[in-house]
């Protein structure tokens, strides 16, 4: 049935969305917010198939936004090695620098 | 395939791609050393990527604005995009002219800032242009994630780096947020486009309950909390003090001048074509109110001065957001697009200033009365500029919160209206604190202001010109801006005179 899609796509989201809140370890952090656009290729992947099926609108919408993720877990990846070499956070609580 | 017709809509976003790629290529070639490239290099790539900008500029000066549909309905060009690119490739170029004249300084020590600000202005011109969920998010993504490496760009400082790593974590996760919306809305209606889901929108019924029929509210909300996620309005604004504190002043220039054109306009488009008229509209309103007053109380509290700034900014998205709130009319897009204009001209001012005095360190706003007593050119720029942020008469400022309290009060938002007026009247405090500041106080350790630069000078000459004479002869304005509402409301077949609910 239909309604399976959204509802097991939701259940990677809500963990991505408490990993990205809870993320202490600053090496973990940006790797943290990667099961959201996962879930959310559950979505047009399984409705892509049915409802617009002109056009693989769908499956091609899967593939644009699993590039687009990892190109932005690649470049959260980048910065925190700068993070380390300029200032040694390892916990993010620890990173206070821009407090006022 | 691609006809001529279709590539026309998309020359200055293919100049901007070929230069970046040359840029970036020439930049390989021409290093020193692996490392670093020599300053004059970097002055160089910044010059070829400003005069690609200004180029890109007259190609869509020059264009006709008719309405074009590329590549099977994915992209929209017509006069509204038109001027919004205009707007921003403007934009971009004040603040690649500032930033030319820093190679002498040898602050700016990568020309790979140069090749990503070009990068994400190409994709916030497709962002202007997209008429498809997926091509917004990508275009979307591409400024985004060229955004996360500039906050991150200066390499040794222990504030830039972590500005980039904060802004890259809210970032992603209100990504994701905006990416599951637009999920949710093309998984309940099979389409993406915009104007398709405006059909949808307007005859379907809206209904939650059954999931086979109509959008559903999470989706647009969704949506509509991605959008106030990057345009740092209330709520979602938490990630703006810090990331634009910590980033290099010329990074923080552009951070607040031109994303904001490109997601406004595409919220205007978004809002309007697809998800006319509904929920996304007491979302909007009390974002605005927030922002309106967050903006205001958070910035007389602040010592520094691109904090400053940056409440300011957000103070003044809440002023923008205002033109949301009846809807989708005509008199509020026009008057948001007027805020929108007027807000580019002062911000490349304030910028301007910031980024002569950045040589000498002045980080806090007692440092700024030296400028009273040694500099009164920049000091009376400044003051200018200050009291056209506060809204007095007879600059530019008074002209956009004018417009836009009278587009709420048209459309029965008195509230928003009224609010505005209460906070803009808080807010002169603190703007007219930083004139009383430059010009009555000592400051605590007198410094030599430097001089400013030819190219620093000329954006500050056409910005102070634009604020003072935009409000003795509006009509440029207006008639830009209704030219625009009109391509933006005309080209929908859809009902546009929207009300509050």
């Amino acid at each position: 049935t239909l309604e399976r899609a959204p509802i097991s796509g939701a259940f990677p989201f809500r963990t991505g969305i408490y990993g990205s809140m809870t993320s202490r370890n600053m090496a973990r952090a940006p790797m943290r917010p990667e099961p959201i656009p996962n879930a959310v290729n559950a979505n047009p992947a399984t409705s892509g198939h049915c409802a617009g099926a002109r056009q693989m609108k769908g499956e091609i919408s899967a593939i644009s936004i699993m590039a687009i993720a990892s190109a932005e877990a690649a470049i959260g990846s980048a910065i925190v090695p700068a993070t380390y070499r300029s200032a040694r956070p390892i916990r993010t609580d620890q990173s206070n620098s821009l407090k006022r | 395939m691609l006809d001529r017709a279709e590539l026309l809509g998309l020359f200055p976003e293919i100049l901007l791609w070929d230069t970046t790629l040359i840029l970036l290529v020439l930049g390989m070639m021409v290093a020193r050393t692996p490392a670093r490239p020599a300053a004059p290099f970097v002055r160089t790539v910044a010059w070829l990527g400003l005069h690609c900008v200004l180029l890109a500029i007259v190609l869509v000066g020059v264009g006709i604005p008719i309405t074009i549909n590329s590549i099977h309905d994915i992209l929209l060009t017509d006069s509204f995009t038109h001027c919004c690119d205009i707007f921003l490739l403007v934009g971009t170029a004040g603040t690649i002219m500032l930033i030319v004249d820093h190679g002498g300084r040898d602050t700016l020590r990568a020309f790979e800032t140069i090749v990503l600000i070009l990068l994400s202005t190409s994709g916030m011109l497709v962002l202007i242009s997209a008429s498809d969920l997926l091509i917004m998010f990508i275009a979307m993504e591409l400024q985004t994630l060229c955004f996360y490496v500039l906050a991150a760009s200066k390499r040794d400082s222990e504030c830039s780096t972590e500005a980039g790593l904060k802004y890259f974590l809210l970032g992603a996760f209100s990504s994701g947020l905006f990416l599951f919306g637009c999920s949710m809305v093309y998984g309940s209606t099979g389409v993406t486009n915009f104007e398709e889901l405006g059909i949808l929108a307007l005859t379907r019924s809206w209904g939650v309950p059954d999931p086979s029929t109509g959008i559903p509210i999470i989706g647009i909300l969704c949506i509509v909390v991605g959008f106030l996620f990057k345009i740092t309005a209330v709520p979602f604004h938490m990630w703006a003090p810090d990331v634009y504190e910590g980033s290099l002043t010329l990074v923080t220039a552009f951070f607040s001048i031109a994303p904001k054109i490109a997601i406004f306009a595409n919220m205007v488009r978004v809002l309007n074509h697809c998800f006319h008229d509904h929920d996304w509209q007491s979302l909007l309103f009390f974002a605005s109110i927030g922002s309106m007053i967050l903006g205001t109380v958070a910035a007389m509290a602040q010592q520094k001065v691109k904090r400053f700034v940056v409440y300011s900014s957000i103070g003044h998205v809440g002023y923008l957001c205002i033109g949301f709130a009846g809807g989708t009319t005509m008199e509020g897009i026009q008057s948001l697009l007027i805020g929108l204009l007027i807000y580019l001209f002062m911000t490349v001012n304030v910028f301007g200033l910031f980024c002569a005095v950045r040589p000498v360190r002045s980080q806090y706003l007692g440092d700024l009365g030296v400028f009273g007593k040694l500099h009164p050119l920049f000091a009376i720029t400044f003051s200018l500029t200050m009291f056209s942020y506060a809204g007095i008469p007879p600059l530019a400022g008074f002209c956009s919160k004018f417009y836009l309290f009278f587009g709420a009060i048209r459309c029965g938002a008195d509230v928003l209206a009224g609010l505005g007026v209460v906070t803009s009247v808080i807010s002169c405090f603190y703007y007219l604190r930083l004139v009383k500041l430059m010009y009555f106080d000592l400051p605590g350790e007198y410094m030599i202001p430097p001089r400013l630069d030819r190219d620093n000078s000329i954006v500050l000459a056409i910005t102070v010109a634009c604020i003072t004479l935009m409000f003795l002869y509006t009509s440029p304005l207006f008639l830009v801006t209704h030219y625009m509402a009109m391509g933006l409301f005309a080209e929908s077949g859809v009902g546009f005179s929207g009300s509050v609910a």
